[in-house]
């Protein structure tokens, strides 16, 4: 065998797996789909640049599909830079329209309002009452959020469980900057 | 929609992404938390897999907690201690 130079350290080099937790981000794509009588919004969020400043915990694996904090010889937990999340890309639980509520049934509007007011969508509101309206791509794509990154478990159609980390909540970041598609897309050019 | 915690909150100001008035702005909307979490624990059931107690009160909404609910929490979290781990150990 040839002596070469490289080193490998599982507690150095290893894989690194997401962090739960709070990103600054960006919606960078939106999709529509319709089930019966109600449309259901299927965004995904792009972590921003300025994740790169925050500290994530370090995480190891548990020797059983999961993984648990990394902590040091003092038994304190160990934090990593979050600049490997930059760019990565979440989808959200979908957020569901129902445009023609049944009498007493307003109420399953609920999340749509919250969550795109979280994001940055106005909508016209007279004396407390809000007039729903159904966003489109131009609407949401590029505006700014802070994104709550959550593991998730589901079952696939074997029936296994499986798990994906998903956008859970969405809030405002209104020290954040609006993306044109230009910014957002990250093809060459060529 | 759920809340960012208060601690998660205070990072983002500490590093940049949240200026104060946004937190200070986000607080006031109720999307912060208002207590800092202890380390999460942990207690095995039965099948020997992890699972974590939770303590809250429900319906407590954006109301204060008393000072006879921060005792009850207090007890609870003793009582929580006993039983469970950090999973590290």
């Amino acid at each position: 065998m040839k002596t070469i130079e490289a080193t490998f350290d599982e507690k150095r080099d290893g894989f690194q797996p997401i962090a739960e937790g709070t990103y600054p981000a960006h919606c960078s794509s939106f999709d529509v789909n319709e089930w019966k009588d109600s449309k259901i919004f299927n965004l995904e969020f792009t972590i921003a640049d300025e994740a790169e400043n925050l500290t994530v915990s370090k995480l190891r694996s548990d020797g059983n599909n999961g993984f648990v904090q990394e902590v040091n010889d003092e038994g304190k937990s160990v934090t990593i830079s979050a600049k490997y999340m930059v760019g990565k890309k979440f989808k959200n639980n979908g957020v569901w329209l129902t445009p023609k509520p049944a009498p007493g049934e307003s109420w399953k509007n609920r999340r749509y309002k919250e969550f795109f007011e979280a994001l940055g969508v106005s909508f016209p509101s007279d004396d407390g009452r809000v007039a729903l309206a159904e966003v489109e791509e131009h609407d949401v794509v590029g505006l700014p959020c802070l994104v709550d990154v959550k593991q998730q478990n589901f079952k696939n159609k074997d029936g296994e469980t499986r798990t994906a980390m998903k956008v859970n909540s969405v809030f405002p970041w209104s020290d954040g900057k609006r993306l044109s598609a230009d910014e957002l897309s990250s093809d060459v050019p060529f | 929609m759920g809340k960012i915690t208060l601690t998660e909150a205070e990072g983002l100001v500490k590093k940049g992404v949240l200026s104060k008035t946004a937190f200070s702005k986000m607080q006031k909307d109720g999307l912060v938390g208002t207590r800092k979490r202890g380390e999460k624990r942990f207690i095995q059931t039965a099948e020997n897999t992890w699972v974590s107690p939770q303590f809250y009160f429900q319906g407590l909404d954006k109301k204060t907690e008393s000072d006879e609910m921060k005792t009850l929490r207090q007890e609870v979290n003793d009582v929580i201690k006993k039983h469970t781990v950090t999973k590290q150990k």
